[in-house]
């Protein structure tokens, strides 16, 4: 009688402690991945609260626009759209340049962006929007 | 052998028969709760990381010929299916949509823009586009025709 009252105590002391490893790994992941996404979620919310362009000028002539970055966050000039009279004409986008910093891929708080369209902008209405979203218009 | 140890050997198979049927129900409902967290912490981590935005002119709405054109920027960190979206024009559920990734990229990542051609009708005035991840996570905006 004590043998199996041994025995069968061994076998669910060796189930709990499988089942509580199990429960405790499986949570423990639960709040490692939430901490992550919850910290890139406000993370991200931070960014696009810290983010602001404005349009400074616009020579259709020759399809330049100037833009500078008013915010307090480092953008990717690369990452950026552009919408002309409603419609998106990202790909018409053919130089996009750091003024006095030809060549940096870096749209540094307080740089001026240099970008060309090759689409016909004369009166146009251009709308620029940034990597998370924020928008401009001219 | 004795009765006594008969006896014996009949209540010792018996418990290590129970205690190891118990052991397998637990084990078995610990395993499937474990994966119901990891599915669920999957689910809530995707919601977390999903953002869209929809980047239209809302004065300039791309309308021609019957077919609305609306945006939708892929702000989150996660890319996106854009079979997953339902789009709603003032409340409606549009099905006669079809989409393009702007770029020419293979997948909706995170900064791509997607293209929407809804074939709707709409009168003069304001409207309201909203567009929803399957997971919940939406965006909307008003705009003038």
């Amino acid at each position: 009688m004590g043998l199996s009252v041994s025995a069968a105590s061994a076998i669910l002391f060796s189930t709990f402690l499988i089942v509580f490893g199990a429960m405790f790994g499986s949570i423990n992941m639960y709040q490692d991945k939430i901490q992550s996404a919850q910290e890139d979620n406000y993370s991200r919310a931070l960014e696009a609260q810290a983010t602001s362009i404005t349009i400074n000028s616009v020579d259709a002539l020759n399809g330049t626009i100037t833009v500078t970055n008013v915010g307090s966050t480092t953008l990717d000039p690369e990452k950026m759209d552009l919408l002309i009279n409603g419609s998106i004409e990202t790909s018409s986008i053919s130089l996009l340049s750091i003024d006095q910093h030809p060549g940096s891929k870096l749209w540094l708080p307080g740089d001026v962006l240099v970008m060309h369209s090759d689409f016909n902008i004369i009166g146009a209405h251009i709308e620029l929007v940034t990597e998370c979203g924020t928008v401009t218009y001219s | 052998m004795s009765d006594s140890g008969t006896t014996q050997v009949i209540f010792f198979v018996a418990a290590i028969v129970v205690a190891g049927a118990l052991s397998g129900v637990f084990i078995g409902l610990s395993g499937n709760m474990a994966s119901a967290v990891e599915n669920r912490a999957n689910n809530f981590s995707d919601k977390l990381d999903t953002s869209i935005k929809v980047i239209n002119d809302p004065a300039f709405m791309p309308y021609n010929d019957s077919i609305l054109n609306v945006y939708v920027k892929n702000t989150g960190s996660i890319s996106l299916l854009p079979t997953d979206l339902t789009v709603m024009i003032d409340g409606k559920d549009e099905n006669s949509s079809s989409w393009t990734i702007v770029g020419g990229s293979n997948e909706w990542a995170p900064s791509i823009v997607l293209e929407i051609h809804l074939n709707i009708i709409l009168a003069n005035g304001d409207h309201t586009a909203k567009v929803v991840i399957s997971n919940g996570i939406s965006d909307s905006m008003g705009f003038r025709i």
